[in-house]
């Protein structure tokens, strides 16, 4: 046989059974050249540019997908921050220009679009300023568009300021959602260290440093570690932890191979001035059962994610997807690590219920895996200054230690501990979690920049 | 390089034995794996161009192969029907394995499709088509995936 039979069965076990999928195809698109002194006229260049460059993306992934048999989950596009794109118009509001972009990705069949963003880490101008002030009624008037606001950089330091307009913004913005469970802040991730290539949304956005249009590969697979997993303990072979790194290590590059040659192989197809961009080693659950990063840690030997030795045990899975997708692919980028949103990992949805993850156990956990506080529901009644201060803790961990953390967190309007959000789809169930009732008000007050860390001076 | 030297004497080997099996020998041969090259004179030893060509040909060949697995319950005349539909539409069948387990049916189909006289699409649907008639699920996948997920 060419191939033999078990080579071939194991990929139709991780096709079929595993939901070993290819979580996102994401368009970056370079929107520097829409820049200009009128709001109309930007925007009426965004959406030509947009419609003309991915015109083609949604027949091109589903062609793809036909012909190699590995599902693509979803088409994206991501485009340069907004904020230095419609600077030059000094317009008071850039809502507009969110409209133009939820406009482009219905017409173009996208379910999201990233890049409603700004860079704020070390300053923030008139553009940014006018850009965070449009997000609550940008993300509330739109269905499409995702905001991303990145307030530290381990090189700039923390940029106290912006932190705690995003405590308001993220209140404001749950008002204005308020009948949808406070839907919008599904949406505004707050960032520290954001990647220029990251393919998966909320946080995506097309980098300064990018090209013209690139195609970025956002992988997932905790269905296909997770039977792994089950498959080596229930095997009666003698296993330690290295043995459990060592499997993860092989399915991490499997997934990233199939990733890798989908993402060439609909850059190829889409042609010039498309490119293949990065793949992203994400392991991104899904509310599906089985689809968990929750349960990899359940399989690895503890009695609920949340308990004494999560953040090890993430560690390790986190380190051993990296180290085998590092070898699969050329082109690594993106957050590249794994991902726990509560809401949309009904293992996190248990281990919340069941009382044994708590916010600050979540915050240790982002110290050693990508991402950060995702799809968090805290009570409605949580003032911004405690937000802010939220954010600043886990936009610390990340500019510490030189990675990327984010915060996207939920006030729910007019619900408490103990209740829960339906946000549907892929964004999942929310229990709404316990958040401390001591008030942080004072220290946010103080404002300003906290320096850059000394690991920042490596010159 | 040691390489280019054993690729020669492979190159070497293979016509050599396309050449004893009685086949054709014009302008050009095809290896047994599908290459089409350009014949040499007798007693000529392959070039190291003429080996990269070979290799090119076969990789570009290898490209142009789908695997098909079809798995349900067992029932007469699946296989029967499952290849008539991949003659019908041109498909060449380079290897095929099926097995009984009880009395699950399953059968692992590799298929030229290079010479397909449909689009991949047509042929993808037809199998379809054919499966479900039969009660039986086919997945068929370009053979790419199956080179990314298992070789280095």
């Amino acid at each position: 046989m060419i191939w033999e039979s078990d080579e071939v069965r194991e990929t139709l076990r991780m096709i079929e059974a595993e939901h070993l999928d290819i979580r996102a195809v994401t368009m970056g698109i370079s929107l520097r050249d829409c820049a200009g002194p009128d709001l109309d006229g930007t925007c009426g260049r965004i959406f030509d540019k947009i419609l003309t460059l991915a015109q083609k993306l949604v027949p091109t992934v589903e062609a793809v997908q036909a012909d190699f048999a590995v599902p693509i989950t979803n088409k994206r596009i991501s485009v340069t921050p907004i904020a230095m794109v419609a600077e030059a118009s000094h317009a008071r509001s850039f809502v507009p220009v969110a409209q133009t972009l939820d406009r482009a990705a219905r017409e173009l069949g996208i379910d999201y679009i990233g890049g409603f963003s700004a860079l704020v880490e070390k300053g923030i101008t008139p553009g940014d300023d006018t850009l965070i002030r449009s997000i609550p009624e940008a993300l509330a008037s739109t269905e499409r568009v995702c905001s991303s606001v990145n307030v530290a950089t381990t090189r700039a330091g923390i940029n106290m300021d912006a932190i705690v307009r995003m405590g308001r913004v993220i209140k404001e913005l749950a008002e204005g959602t308020a009948d949808r469970g406070g839907i919008g802040c599904a949406k505004l991730v707050t960032f520290a260290n954001i990647p220029d290539d990251n393919p998966f949304v909320a946080g995506a956005l097309h980098g300064l440093s990018e090209g013209e249009c690139i195609v970025n590969i956002g992988v997932s697979g905790p269905g296909v570690v997770l039977s792994a997993i089950r498959r080596l303990r229930r095997s009666g072979t003698p296993c330690d932890l290295g043995t459990i790194a060592e499997t993860v290590k092989r399915m991490s590059f499997k997934v990233t191979r199939a990733g890798e040659l989908i993402g060439r192989e609909v850059a190829r197809r889409l042609g010039a001035p498309a490119r293949f961009g990065i793949v992203d080693l994400s392991l991104a659950p899904t509310p599906a059962i089985g689809d968990s990063v929750a349960e990899i840690l359940e399989a690895v030997g503890l009695e609920r994610t949340g308990a004494p030795g999560t953040t090890a045990a993430l560690a390790l899975i986190t380190d051993a997807v990296k180290k085998g997708g590092v070898m699969a692919s050329s082109y690594v980028g993106g957050l590249s690590g794994a991902f726990i949103p509560v809401s949309e990992d009904r293992g996190m949805v248990e281990a919340v219920r069941a009382g044994a993850l708590s916010l600050e156990k979540l915050e240790a956990m982002t110290a050693v895996c990508s991402v950060g506080l995702d799809m968090v529901a805290v009570p409605g009644w949580v003032p911004a200054e405690t937000l802010s201060a939220l954010i600043a803790d886990e936009i610390a961990i990340g500019v510490v230690n030189n990675k990327t953390t984010a915060v996207r967190i939920i006030p729910v309007p007019g619900k408490d501990v103990g209740e829960t959000v339906e946000l549907g789809g892929l964004l999942g169930t929310a229990p709404v979690m316990p958040i401390s009732r001591f008030s942080s008000a004072e220290f946010v007050r103080l404002g300003g920049r906290i320096p850059a860390p000394i690991i920042s001076l490596r010159n | 390089m040691a390489n280019d030297e054993l690729l020669r004497r492979v190159i070497a080997q293979v016509l050599t034995e396309v050449e004893a099996s009685g086949a054709d020998a014009k302008e050009t041969v095809t290896t047994p794996r599908g290459a089409v090259l350009p014949v040499l004179p007798a007693g000529t030893e392959p070039p190291i161009d003429y080996c990269a060509l070979c290799l090119e040909q076969e990789q570009k060949r290898k490209r142009q192969r789908a695997v098909l697995t079809t798995t349900g319950r067992n029932r007469k005349g699946i296989v029967a029907k499952m290849t008539h539909v991949i003659a019908e539409a041109g498909g060449d069948i380079l290897d095929i394995s099926q097995t009984l387990v009880s009395d699950y049916f399953t059968m692992i189909i590799v298929v030229d499709v290079a010479s397909l006289s449909t689009t991949f699409e047509e042929f993808k649907q037809r199998v379809t088509e054919v499966s479900s008639s039969l009660d039986v699920h086919t997945m068929m996948m370009h053979e790419d995936v199956m080179a990314a997920l298992h070789r280095v």
